[in-house]
């Protein structure tokens, strides 16, 4: 929620802004409403002391009334008759002159002696103290449940001869009348008689049902204001009477007295929302001022991370002002180490050209934009060189020569070292012929190496394209490929020929699927049955592996074979026809106990040293013998390391494998390795055999070499027989077995299992099937 | 009260020669709760042996908007007459149970006097004149006399023997019991106290028009 720098900003505001607010408001509040209840009390004071003050002005002229009835000389001659029917009918007479509801005379002393209402003595006890001065008395009177204002005044004649009371009602109407002074509602009740009891009250008749519920409380403490949550009005009782039994109660409304407390809340409210509005905006407008400077910075920054080139934002005085220059610094150092990275990144520290990175990098838009022509610089035999004259020398050379390339004319678009001693040239046009001459040329003369001058042979390969044709990779690979075939020529200049890259693609193509063919199904073995002459009998076969490829179609072994020594991968293929042919003779062991079948073993293969352990464990896993193995060498493959293959074979014949050298006569033969060679058998290579009946030359090498191998101990097998009419010749020779067409092709397994069962039955007729 | 008591002693031992004596003078000192001499008191003696009665005839003038004396003392059957002296007319009357009269609004002399025959205190007002109060006491016996502003009163020839004595005064807290008075001296002073309201003040007329008392 408050993951933004403006979002706390604002929200740290407004919580401090409230806090300051709210206690502000409390504070003020309070104290308003404590100033407000003091007006309040202070008002009910004045209205209390208006309402005495009301009450004693009533009174005072009741007594003034009540005074001059008195001193009226019929009705104190009345009274001095002191006949009881003749006072009474002068007190109601006189009564009524001045609206009193309540007359009453007394004696001199106090005692009753006659009334309006029949009074009883009980009625007025309170009055007799006062009856003992000589002045006007009034009080206020309970009588029956109804309340009186009396006055009570002597009678002079001119002694004091009695004395009169008049009582008026305190009623509603007086109620009026005082809150016609004061203002406020004002209600009289009696602190007895609760039980039903009535107020006489200006208030209405709602308000008047919840008061009657306040009385204990307010009777309980008079003079004091009262609040009370359920009533609406703050209220002041106030006995009247001096024995405190009838009560007037001032009422004050809340509302009255609230207002202005409640008119400041509003204006507090109103003022803390504004205030709120006014934070909020300002805030907002602060956040802004910093989080906007921020954000730019942000994404400059970013742009500064993505290497764009970024605009910074103006700079300001202030912090963010400082972090601006800062990063504007930064972008300025990385720049200029980026360059620097990118000059030791794209060049090669040797000779200052442009190094292979840098190349990739370049030439796919040049490739794709223009034609040109593409040059790769191969010095012959560097690491002899490198040899003879010390890597310092050696270095001092390519330095030399990068000179030389860097000052051509025409000068070319770039120059780089790919690597060691190969160099590539990029030129914006086609070379005709004399200028590819002239720069072969202009390398030619000696180098000069510390006094000592030394010539180089140099091959050029050259790759001349026209725009958006080949991808960078395909144009190295066909001038290195040209550069190959130059320096497989011992030097000078070689173009790039068309095909040469499909060749080197079908390839990349066999390397690359070969492991997946292996375990696929793609390659299979097939059988090419040896005859034996003498007995006419086959016993033994040679295992040759196909490749059935999905795209390429029929592969023949000898590229795949030849590509996968190249590319190291001949082991794979010989273990995988060692564990298929074992695996299958071990399946054929039970009809055709006496096969052998061979195996070509590769110079690789001879110089695994764990081989013979291989072949064991595979003997022993399928519980094949060893005479039923035989493995085929070549030559060329013992020539390789001879002592090496030597022991090789030595253990291998050691375990009773039959050994065979294979193309026996097209190799690098030497008689002197034949005699070493722990071999039961040659053979004699196809070369010899197809033309036997009609080349002389041939039949003749045929006859020596079967002899000579016969002399050393060793079988002679002829591979390549196609005819009937070779193989007389052969049988005249002396070889011990054939292979060729003539008796079968390579025959797939099955093939091969029904082939050698018809030859079986045809065997004990050996010269029928020979003659045929 | 011990002034009293030494008088009765004095008074039981003049006894002898006292019954020799024709005629003596009394001088009464009467003086209120302060000892400051009361005016106005009202003494009467009644004598037990002479009960004599002469009536006389006196004035209670109306002079200045007041009663002239304040306090007057006569024996019963005695008449008074109201002089007005004043411009104004005046309305004497009393509703006092001894005597209730009424003289209406009259100037100069009334046609008649007023014959007071019935022993007692008559209090008499001015209807018109509310403050104008005069007080006359009717004794039954003829030796009734009140005090002057020296709170004394003098009977110079008076017969010795034993007397009742009354004492009232219009502000009096409360009625006195008679007290025995013997007359042995030819030269014989008493002096007597009587609690008074002395807040109380002789009624006077206002100094000027309505509206002041």
């Amino acid at each position: 929620m408050f993951k933004s720098l403006r979002s706390k900003w604002i929200s740290l505001l407004v919580v401090l802004l409230s806090l300051l607010m709210l206690l502000t408001g409390y504070a003020t509040l309070k104290s308003m409403r404590a100033n407000s209840m003091q007006q309040a009390e202070q008002s009910l004071d004045v209205a209390s002391k208006v309402f005495q003050q009301a009450l004693d002005a009533r009174a005072a002229q009741l007594t003034n009334s009540v005074s001059l009835l008195a001193a009226d000389f019929g009705f104190r001659q009345a009274i001095a008759t002191a006949e009881q029917a003749t006072i009474e009918s002068v007190l109601q007479n006189h009564g009524s002159r001045i609206d009193a509801q309540l007359a009453l005379l007394l004696s001199p002393q106090g005692e009753l002696l006659a009334s309006s209402d029949r009074l009883k003595a009980s009625d007025i006890r309170q009055l007799l103290p006062e009856t003992l001065g000589s002045n006007a008395v009034t009080d206020i009177l309970l009588i029956d449940g109804r309340a009186y204002q009396l006055v009570v005044v002597p009678v002079r004649a001119p002694v004091l001869i009695a004395w009169v009371g008049m009582g008026f009602l305190v009623d509603e109407p007086l109620a009026e009348q005082i809150k016609g002074i004061t203002g406020l509602d004002i209600s009289f009740t009696q602190l007895n008689n609760r039980a039903g009891q009535q107020l006489t009250s200006t208030l209405p008749a709602q308000t008047q049902r919840q008061l009657l519920d306040q009385l204990d409380n307010i009777m309980a403490y008079p003079d004091t204001t009262h609040f009370a949550d359920e009533f609406s009005f703050i209220t002041r009782g106030k006995p009247l009477d001096s024995e405190k039994q009838l009560w007037a109660l001032l009422h004050m409304p809340d509302d009255r007295w609230l207002a202005s407390y409640q008119q400041l809340r509003g204006q507090l409210v109103e003022i803390f929302a504004f205030g709120l509005l006014l934070a909020l905006i300002a805030a907002f407008m602060f956040a802004r001022s910093i989080s906007k400077p921020l954000s730019l910075l942000s994404s400059f920054a970013r742009d500064i991370g993505q290497g764009n080139a970024a605009v910074p934002p103006p700079v300001s005085q202030d912090e963010i002002g400082v972090l601006t220059s800062t990063l504007v610094n930064m972008q300025h150092s990385i720049a200029a180490r980026e360059l620097q990275l990118r000059q030791q990144a794209e060049h090669d520290a040797l000779t200052g050209l442009l190094n292979r990175h840098a190349v990739e990098q370049r030439l796919p838009a040049i490739l794709a934009a223009q034609p040109g022509t593409l040059l790769q610089l191969n010095i012959i035999q560097f690491k002899h060189i490198n040899d003879t004259l010390g890597l310092a020398n050696g270095d001092t050379l390519l330095q030399l020569l990068a000179q030389r390339l860097g000052h051509h004319q025409p000068a070319a678009a770039f120059c780089a070292r790919l690597n060691g001693d190969e160099f590539l040239m990029l030129f914006n046009e086609n070379l005709t012929e004399q200028q590819l001459v002239d720069l072969y040329n202009s390398l030619q003369p000696a180098y000069n190496i510390q006094n000592s001058l030394i010539n180089l042979k140099i091959a050029i390969g050259i790759y001349p394209f026209e725009p958006a044709q080949v991808s960078a990779s395909e144009a190295l690979r066909r001038v290195d490929l040209a550069q190959e075939n130059a320096s497989q020529a011992g030097g000078g200049i070689a173009f790039y020929q068309h095909g040469q890259d499909e060749t080197h693609q079908r390839e990349l193509t066999i390397i690359r699927d070969l492991p997946a063919a292996l375990s696929s199904g793609q390659l299979y073995v097939v059988y090419q049955p040896k005859v034996e002459l003498a007995s006419g009998q086959c016993h033994s076969a040679e295992a040759l592996i196909r490749w059935q490829h999905p795209q390429l179609g029929f592969i023949s072994p000898v590229e795949f074979i030849a590509t996968a020594e190249h590319s190291g991968n001949i082991s794979m293929i010989t273990q995988w026809m060692l564990q298929t042919v074992i695996k299958q003779l071990a399946a054929w062991q039970q009809d055709y106990p006496t096969l052998r079948v061979a195996v070509n073993l590769s110079a690789a293969d001879l110089l695994d040293q764990s081989l013979p352990v291989q072949i064991g464990n595979l003997l022993a896993q399928y519980q094949v013998p060893a005479t039923a193995l035989a493995l085929e060498v070549t030559e060329s493959a013992v020539m390789q390391d001879t002592s090496k293959v030597i022991a090789n074979l030595n253990t291998l014949k050691a375990m009773a494998i039959n050994l065979a050298i294979d193309d026996f006569g097209t190799g690098q033969s030497s008689l002197a390795y034949l005699k070493q060679l722990p071999v039961n058998e040659i053979k004699i290579d196809r070369a010899f055999v197809k033309d036997i009946e009609t080349n002389s030359n041939d039949a003749l090498i045929v006859n020596a070499t079967v002899k000579l191998a016969h002399g050393l101990g060793f079988k002679v097998t002829a591979e390549g027989l196609e005819n009937q009419a070779g193989l007389s010749y052969l049988q005249e020779s002396g070889c011990d077995t054939v292979q060729g067409y003539f008796f079968s092709k390579p025959l797939a397994t099955a093939d091969f299992s029904q082939w050698l069962t018809n030859f079986a039955a045809t065997a004990n007729n050996p010269a029928a099937e020979f003659s045929e | 009260m011990k002034l009293a008591l030494i008088n009765s002693v004095l008074v039981m031992a003049m006894t002898l020669y006292a019954s020799q004596l024709k005629a003596a003078s009394l001088t009464l000192n009467i003086s209120n709760q302060q000892q400051q001499p009361l005016a106005d008191a009202v003494v009467e003696l009644r004598s037990l042996t002479n009960p004599e009665r002469k009536p006389q005839r006196i004035q209670v003038a109306q002079q200045q908007l007041t009663f002239v004396p304040f306090v007057s003392a006569i024996p019963a059957g005695s008449v008074v007459d109201f002089p007005n002296l004043d411009k104004t007319r005046h309305h004497v009357y009393s509703f006092s149970p001894a005597k209730q009269f009424e003289i209406q609004l009259y100037a100069d002399k009334p046609e008649a006097p007023i014959t007071f025959d019935t022993p007692g205190i008559i209090a008499v007002g001015c209807n018109i004149h509310d403050y104008m109060q005069a007080y006359i006491y009717v004794a039954e016996s003829s030796l009734v006399a009140v005090s002057d502003q020296t709170g004394q009163l003098i009977w110079p020839d008076i017969a010795p023997g034993s007397y009742q004595l009354f004492l009232w005064h219009p502000w009096q807290l409360e009625p006195r019991q008679p007290v025995a008075l013997d007359i042995v001296m030819p030269v014989q002073t008493a002096a007597y106290t009587l609690a008074v309201d002395l807040t109380q003040q002789k009624p006077q007329a206002p100094q000027r028009g309505f509206g002041s008392r």
